[in-house]
């Protein structure tokens, strides 16, 4: 490959990381070699990469301590899990006046806790979104997790409904002293239901004809970086970006 | 009082008395560029050899202004009226004008274009470079080198660092590992970056291992900042300190001292709460308790329990004295370990950088100064290079001197320094310096220049006069040409403010010469917006939302522009505005550029190009560098379906989703690809882009891109589309791709990850009298630049971002984020700080002198966002407001005008340009045809491709036809070589060619070989063709039956009477006795080539077997036959 790459394959190794080790322990007190058995993991998927200065040298120094954050965290969590799952699938039926439409998601971690209560997290290897945000629906991936989570929609809930007790952002830096950071961002007000509601109106809406799909519509909270930008044109239709900014 | 002008005409033609050597502080608009023309022409009149003199400019758009007005000038002077010329020169000074002088100052115009070596008006950049190219083994640089462009600077510097990490052993890897967990890669490269720009610093730091050493000692003996150890005994200290301290009783006391005490107290308890190894680590839990940022707490306690206790207040200053020495120390030894290790790693960079560039024969622009300065410092070597550059430079001349860098001022004094070894001869013209700067306007702190060192270098340069009896002069120029009233007058009450350190002590107010000039200031009220209702939560938004506060205040300078010019009865000017009178400039380059530039098109209003375009955020770059991709991996559904929606594919929303949607796991391409050859829009795309695939694979970047914007009609599709100017990023993308090539490199894959590294920009110059355009630009760029109305729209700003990286005493400070600082952190830091609010000051004065007659001040206030504090718009706002003649119109503007004296000079208006509507011209046709293909001369024929190589059969050893064909090579060659030595010389001269190639030797069978060789060698039949007489690999070439021939016989000898020709063949021998076809056809054109040149000797070509030393003789009739059948055949081209 001869582009370097870039902070989407960064999050989506370590992702990979944390996946492939958890699904060897999704249950119980960790390890005892854990930290050998997570190195092994980071090593088998890094090794891909071992042509690549950037990654198999830069990133994965800045790894390690990632993974040591990791592990505390995790260790600290096991004494109140039942189980953790591990980018795990879920899904959901919403009722339409159209016909159905099922909302699919996949969680990079749910926990099934054991006062019966569900959690679910994402790991994030840039900033996460702040807890306001979650709460005005700007950032609504765990959100709609949530509302999943909440009919039973993950395969290892088994179709149990699920109390959703924790909606968490770990942030994986890997810098010394602030090697990763939890935050959670469950919105005050939580209700699944009316969440669902919410949910089904907003995709009822955007199964009309005539309602727009916008690109970018508040460029006051636009993506710093987004992917789409190019193949949405922006910079070819928006007036203040004529040019160049 | 005297008249300001008379003054000033006499400090002018003091200035650039030719005799005198003179050091002159200008403010903006006194005529810096007219003293340095008027100086040079005089050193002229005066004598002096043009190519004596060198000037130098801070840009080189400023060396060209400069070069046209001496010449304009001196144009003039050759054919004026008598009376002109006296007026001229009297103006200048020279008065009255001696015959000689006159005689002189019609004849310069003629004896200067005739002389390219003088006067030399050119950047510190481009004599450096021009020094080296001309002494390159003195300097020690290659020959051919050159200045690299900056985007394949920072790309291949971006490429070394990554070099760096793939090292993953030693120093480098240690060092990195520890970086790696202070920062992320993209910072720690954009610290490394600023350290390479600091060319001192890297320079030092790239001195392995000195400069490293030198570094630390700084840091630990003259800073005594401490290592981990020095600090983990620091940390038992105050552990010893704290155990002792009764923090318990004192968390009991606090938790009962009201809500911040609780608090406080909890915090204390937590922290004592901790198991005993743990304490030493969570220390900073503890700042919280009696520090807030930094500084202690105000209340230690409540007024009642203060006054009850007051012990109690001492003894936690106490505790927090020695906490706060701790984590002062804490931080001085992690940024000692960040700064020790990034000046490490940028040390190796520096090194590997520097290595190659070198293997490049780049250099940049630090190193031509550089580079230069050391020449020039070796021993002897100014006398030599002086003398080389015409004998030498006698007058120098230093343009924006304020500008001019340390390292460059080091250079200038070399230069400059000879000049004055020697006391001045009577009667004699004296070398002289001439330096005129404003230090008011040094704007490039970045680049090292202060005005410290403008001051010093005055200082300098008078001692160096002294020094040898002489005096240099200085002067101050303080009446604006430029200006009117009102904007002087606000000047000087604005930036005279001692507040504004960045002035200096010794502020001179401005004075206004066109009195005449009508003028005016005006203030704004803040465009303010309420903050944008948040869009209700799971709602489809309900259109697209404006840019806020920012947004609104683009679209009111639009108006207010729109307004001056629409409106003939606008006075303010004193005549109609036209849009190129207005400049608007902006502290930085950032979304309100944008959005501006978004508002004034808009508007409808002519604007004049970017001065400074991102490549990267061009959209049809962004669409080429797609196609890169998606000829690299189809596979690439993100880039391809970009690929497709752009002007070169042209594909609408709805066939991308007829391709993109329910297509499972499968591809984009794959999914395209089944439309190949279909009559459609889809099917039509496929095709296109197929080809480029191809293409890109057989092609460089460059011609891959050049053919799909020319010959394929790629620009063509981007103007169309875009409907706007396009060529010049295209042509900047092309030649971006042509300098990659040229640099050595290739491939599409390289290209591109280069081009991004790069993030390019281009860059223009935007002067005023080109075309009728508003111009947008920084601060910074309209250095030098000047209009009638400036609008400064953005003096309210968001707070800018505090800087991590530092640099004092030379080194790159990194310290982390902290509280606590030691005082020499603390004190670098502060005065950082204050040298950027000097440097602003001076940006904000060189901001205010570009206007000739207004200024239009004002700012937006972000919502929920923190503006930075002391604002130019408070201070501006408050000073205008605070004018006695300050007018407040029902809008809030604030507004101060000058009429103008009816009898003062005003400068002659500026006729508006008449509207030229260019004539239609029709398109030719020719235009969008692609040009025929070039012609190019037939091929020649080779007697030798007239048919099979070299008849290969398998021999009987089962040999391959490769190795029959490595040995047939062999074979001619050691005929070759051999059979030119005389023949008691072939053995040996065998046996060092098998020496030389031992590998052969051992491959194949020697003895056979040579057995073979030496039968031709020694057959006396063949005598003649061998031996330092014959030829080898005789080339011969001509006309044969009308066609062109070129070929080479392995063996020619040309004897008294008759030339023999031979070709050896290795192959087997025919069993029939007539040689094959084509070998016949190749004697027959190699006899008819040589029948041409000897006619009158005896023409004999002979076909030689090796492999049995079998000669067949052709006849001349069976020659004769082969040429018939040539002609007859087909035309084999």
């Amino acid at each position: 490959m001869d582009e370097r790459p870039g902070p989407a394959l960064r999050g989506s190794l370590i992702h990979k990381i944390l996946g492939k080790f958890l699904e060897s322990c999704p249950t119980g007190p960790l390890p005892g070699d854990a930290v050998d058995q997570l190195e092994k993991q980071a090593a088998a998927i890094f090794a891909r990469w071992s042509d690549n200065s950037q990654v198999a040298g830069l990133w994965r120094l800045r790894l390690a301590a990632a993974l040591d954050w990791f592990l505390a965290e995790e260790t600290r969590r096991r004494s109140l899990t039942e189980r953790v799952c591990p980018e795990t699938d879920g899904q959901i039926t919403l009722t339409l006046p159209a016909g159905e439409v099922q909302v699919t998601a996949r969680a990079d971690r749910l926990e099934l806790l054991q006062d019966g209560t569900v959690l679910l997290a994402d790991y994030k290897t840039g900033a996460p979104p702040r807890k306001s945000e979650v709460e005005k629906g700007r950032a609504t991936q765990l959100l709609v997790e949530a509302v999943i989570a909440a009919a039973g929609g993950f395969s290892e809930q088994q179709g149990q409904p699920g109390k959703i007790s924790a909606l968490e952002y770990w942030q994986i830096k890997g810098q010394a002293g602030d090697a990763g950071r939890v935050t959670s961002v469950l919105p005050a007000d939580f209700d699944s239901e009316a969440l669902q509601a919410a949910l089904t109106r907003l995709i009822q809406l955007y199964d009309d004809p005539d309602q727009p799909y916008l690109s970018e519509p508040d460029p006051a909270v636009r993506p710093k970086f987004s992917e789409v930008r190019h193949l949405a044109r922006v910079r070819e239709w928006r007036a203040w970006e004529v040019e160049d900014d | 009082m005297t008249d300001p002008y008379q003054q000033a005409v006499t400090r002018q033609r003091a200035a650039s008395d030719p005799s005198a050597s003179v050091f002159v502080s200008a403010n903006a608009g006194t005529g810096k560029t007219k003293v340095l023309t008027d100086r040079v022409l005089r050193l002229l009149l005066d004598g002096a050899r043009p190519e004596a003199i060198l000037c130098v400019t801070y840009t080189r758009a400023a060396a060209a202004e400069m070069t046209q007005r001496l010449n304009r000038r001196l144009a003039s002077w050759a054919v004026c009226p008598q009376s002109q010329l006296l007026e001229e020169l009297a103006e200048m000074g020279e008065s009255p004008a001696s015959a000689a002088q006159i005689a002189v100052a019609r004849n310069l115009f003629a004896s200067i274009l005739d002389n390219e070596n003088g006067p030399r008006v050119e950047t510190m950049h481009s004599f450096c470079q021009s020094v080296l190219a001309r002494f390159p083994i003195e300097a020690g640089v290659p020959p051919h080198f050159q200045l690299a462009s900056e985007a394949e600077l920072k790309s291949l510097l971006i490429s070394c660092f990554y070099q760096l990490a793939a090292d993953p052993s030693g120093e480098i890897a240690e060092l990195l590992a520890y970086l790696s967990s202070q920062a992320d890669e993209r910072s720690l490269l954009d610290h490394l970056q600023e350290i390479i720009a600091h060319d001192e610093v890297s320079t030092r730091l790239g001195q392995d291992p000195a400069g490293l050493a030198e570094m630390e000692r700084f840091i630990r003996a003259d800073l005594g900042w401490p290592d981990s150890k020095a600090l983990a005994a620091e940390q038992r200290a105050v552990l010893d300190y704290l155990a002792g301290a009764g923090l318990s009783r004192l968390a009991d006391q606090l938790a009962e001292d009201g809500k911040t005490g609780q608090k406080r107290a909890t915090l204390l308890r937590q922290w004592l709460a901790l198991p005993e190894e743990s304490r030493p680590a969570q220390l900073a839990l503890l700042a919280g308790v009696f520090f807030t940022k930094g500084s202690l707490l105000k209340n230690l306690a409540s007024k009642k329990l203060a006054a009850a206790q007051p012990e109690l207040i001492t003894h936690q200053e106490q505790i927090a004295r020695h906490l706060a020495r701790y984590y002062r120390a804490e931080t001085a030894c992690a940024t000692a370990s960040r700064s020790l290790a990034l000046a490490r790693l940028a040390g190796h960079l520096t090194r590997r950088y520097q290595a190659a560039k070198w293997q490049r024969s780049w250099l940049d622009f630090d190193d031509l100064i550089r580079l230069a300065d050391q020449l020039l410092a070796r021993d002897g070597m100014i006398g030599w290079v002086q003398w080389k550059l015409d004998s030498g430079i006698q007058h120098l001349l230093v343009d924006e001197a304020q500008d001019t860098s340390p390292a460059q001022w080091r250079l200038l004094d070399r230069l400059a320094g000879p000049f004055f070894d020697s006391i001045p001869e009577a009667g004699q013209p004296d070398r002289t310096l001439f330096a005129v700067g404003d230090f008011k306007q040094s704007i490039y702190r970045f680049q090292g220049a202060s005005p410290a060192a403008f001051a010093s270098q005055q200082e300098k340069f008078a001692a160096l006069l002294q020094g040898s009896g002489r005096q240099l002069s200085i002067q101050n120029f303080t009446l604006s040409f430029r200006s009117s009233r009102a904007v002087l007058d606000f000047v000087d009450v604005m930036m005279s403010d001692p507040a504004h350190g960045g002035m200096g002590q010794n502020w001179q107010d401005h004075q206004t010469y066109w009195t005449g000039q009508p003028g005016f200031v005006e203030c704004w009220p803040v465009t303010t917006a309420p903050p944008p209702a948040p869009p209700p939560a799971f709602l489809p938004p309900e259109g697209i939302t404006d840019g806020g506060a920012a947004q609104l205040h683009a679209e009111k300078v639009a108006a207010h522009i729109k307004d001056l010019l629409d409106n003939p009865d606008q006075q303010r000017l004193g005549r109609q505005i036209r849009p190129r009178d207005i400049m608007i400039l902006l502290r930085k380059r950032d979304g309100f550029y944008a959005m501006l530039r978004g508002a004034l098109a808009r508007a409808g209003l002519p604007l004049a190009p970017a001065d400074r375009v991102r490549m990267l955020n061009q959209i049809e770059i962004l669409d080429l560098l797609a196609l890169g991709d998606v000829c690299l991996f189809p596979d690439d559904n993100l880039q391809l379906a970009a690929l497709l929606k752009s002007p070169l594919l042209g594909l609408d929303e709805n066939q991308l989703m007829t391709l993109a949607i329910g297509r499972g796991e499968a591809s984009l391409f794959s999914r395209l690809v089944q439309h190949r050859g279909a009559d459609s829009p889809i099917g039509r795309a496929c095709g296109r882009l197929l080809g480029w695939i191809d293409l890109a694979g057989q092609t460089e970047p460059f011609d891959f891109y050049a053919r799909l914007l020319d010959a394929e009609g790629g620009r063509r599709q981007f103007s169309a589309r875009l409907s706007r100017a396009v060529d010049e990023t295209l042509n900047s993308f092309l030649q971006m791709a042509a300098d990659f090539s040229r640099s050595g490199q290739s491939g599409l894959g390289h290209f591109l990850r280069a081009f991004r590294d790069a993030e390019a920009e281009i860059k223009r110059e935007l002067d005023e009298s080109k075309d009728d355009q508003i111009r947008v630009m920084t601060m910074h760029g309209a250095k030098g630049l000047e209009a009638p109305i400036i609008y400064l729209p953005d003096m309210l700003r968001p707070r800018p971002v505090p800087r991590q990286l530092h640099f004092s005493a030379d080194y790159p400070f990194w310290p982390p984020s902290s509280d606590f600082r030691p005082d020499w952190l603390e004190g670098v830091i502060e005065a950082y700080k204050q040298e950027e609010r000097e440097e602003e000051d001076r940006l904000l004065y060189v901001a205010l002198t570009r206007a000739r007659q207004g200024l239009v001040i004002s700012g937006w206030q972000a919502a929920n966002r923190r503006m930075e504090d002391n604002s130019w718009y408070e201070g501006l706002h408050t000073r205008l407001e605070a004018a006695a003649e300050a007018e407040r119109l029902a809008d809030g503007r604030i507004q101060i005008t000058s009429a103008g004296l009816a009898d003062g000079p005003a400068p002659p208006l500026l006729a508006a340009p008449a509207r030229v509507q260019p004539a239609e011209l029709e398109k030719p046709d020719w235009l969008d045809r692609l040009p025929p293909p070039a012609l190019t001369p037939p091929r020649p024929l080779r007697p030798s491709d007239s048919g099979p190589k070299e008849r290969i059969q398998a021999s009987q050893s089962g040999q391959s036809a490769a190795a029959a064909r490595e040995r047939g090579r062999l074979m001619h060659r050691l005929l070759e070589l051999l059979g030119s030595l005389p023949a008691e010389a072939r053995r040996a001269g065998l046996d060092s060619f098998w020496k030389n190639r031992p590998q052969l030797a051992a491959r194949l069978d020697r003895p056979a070989i040579e057995a073979e060789l030496f039968a031709l060698l020694e057959d006396p039949r063949l005598a003649p063709l061998f031996g330092p007489q014959a030829l080898a690999e005789a080339a011969l070439g001509g006309q044969v039956a009308g066609r062109t021939v070129a070929g080479q016989a392995d063996r020619l000898a040309v004897q008294a009477n008759r030339v023999l020709l031979a070709d050896f063949k290795t192959g087997q021998p025919p069993k029939t006795a007539q040689a094959p076809q084509d070998y016949l056809r190749q004697m027959a054109l190699y006899g008819a080539l040589a029948e041409q040149i000897w006619p009158d000797k005896e023409i004999e070509c002979w076909l030689i077997w090796t492999a049995t030393g079998r000669i067949e003789a052709i006849s001349p009739e069976d020659r004769q036959a082969a040429l018939a059948r040539l002609q007859a055949g087909p035309n084999p081209d």
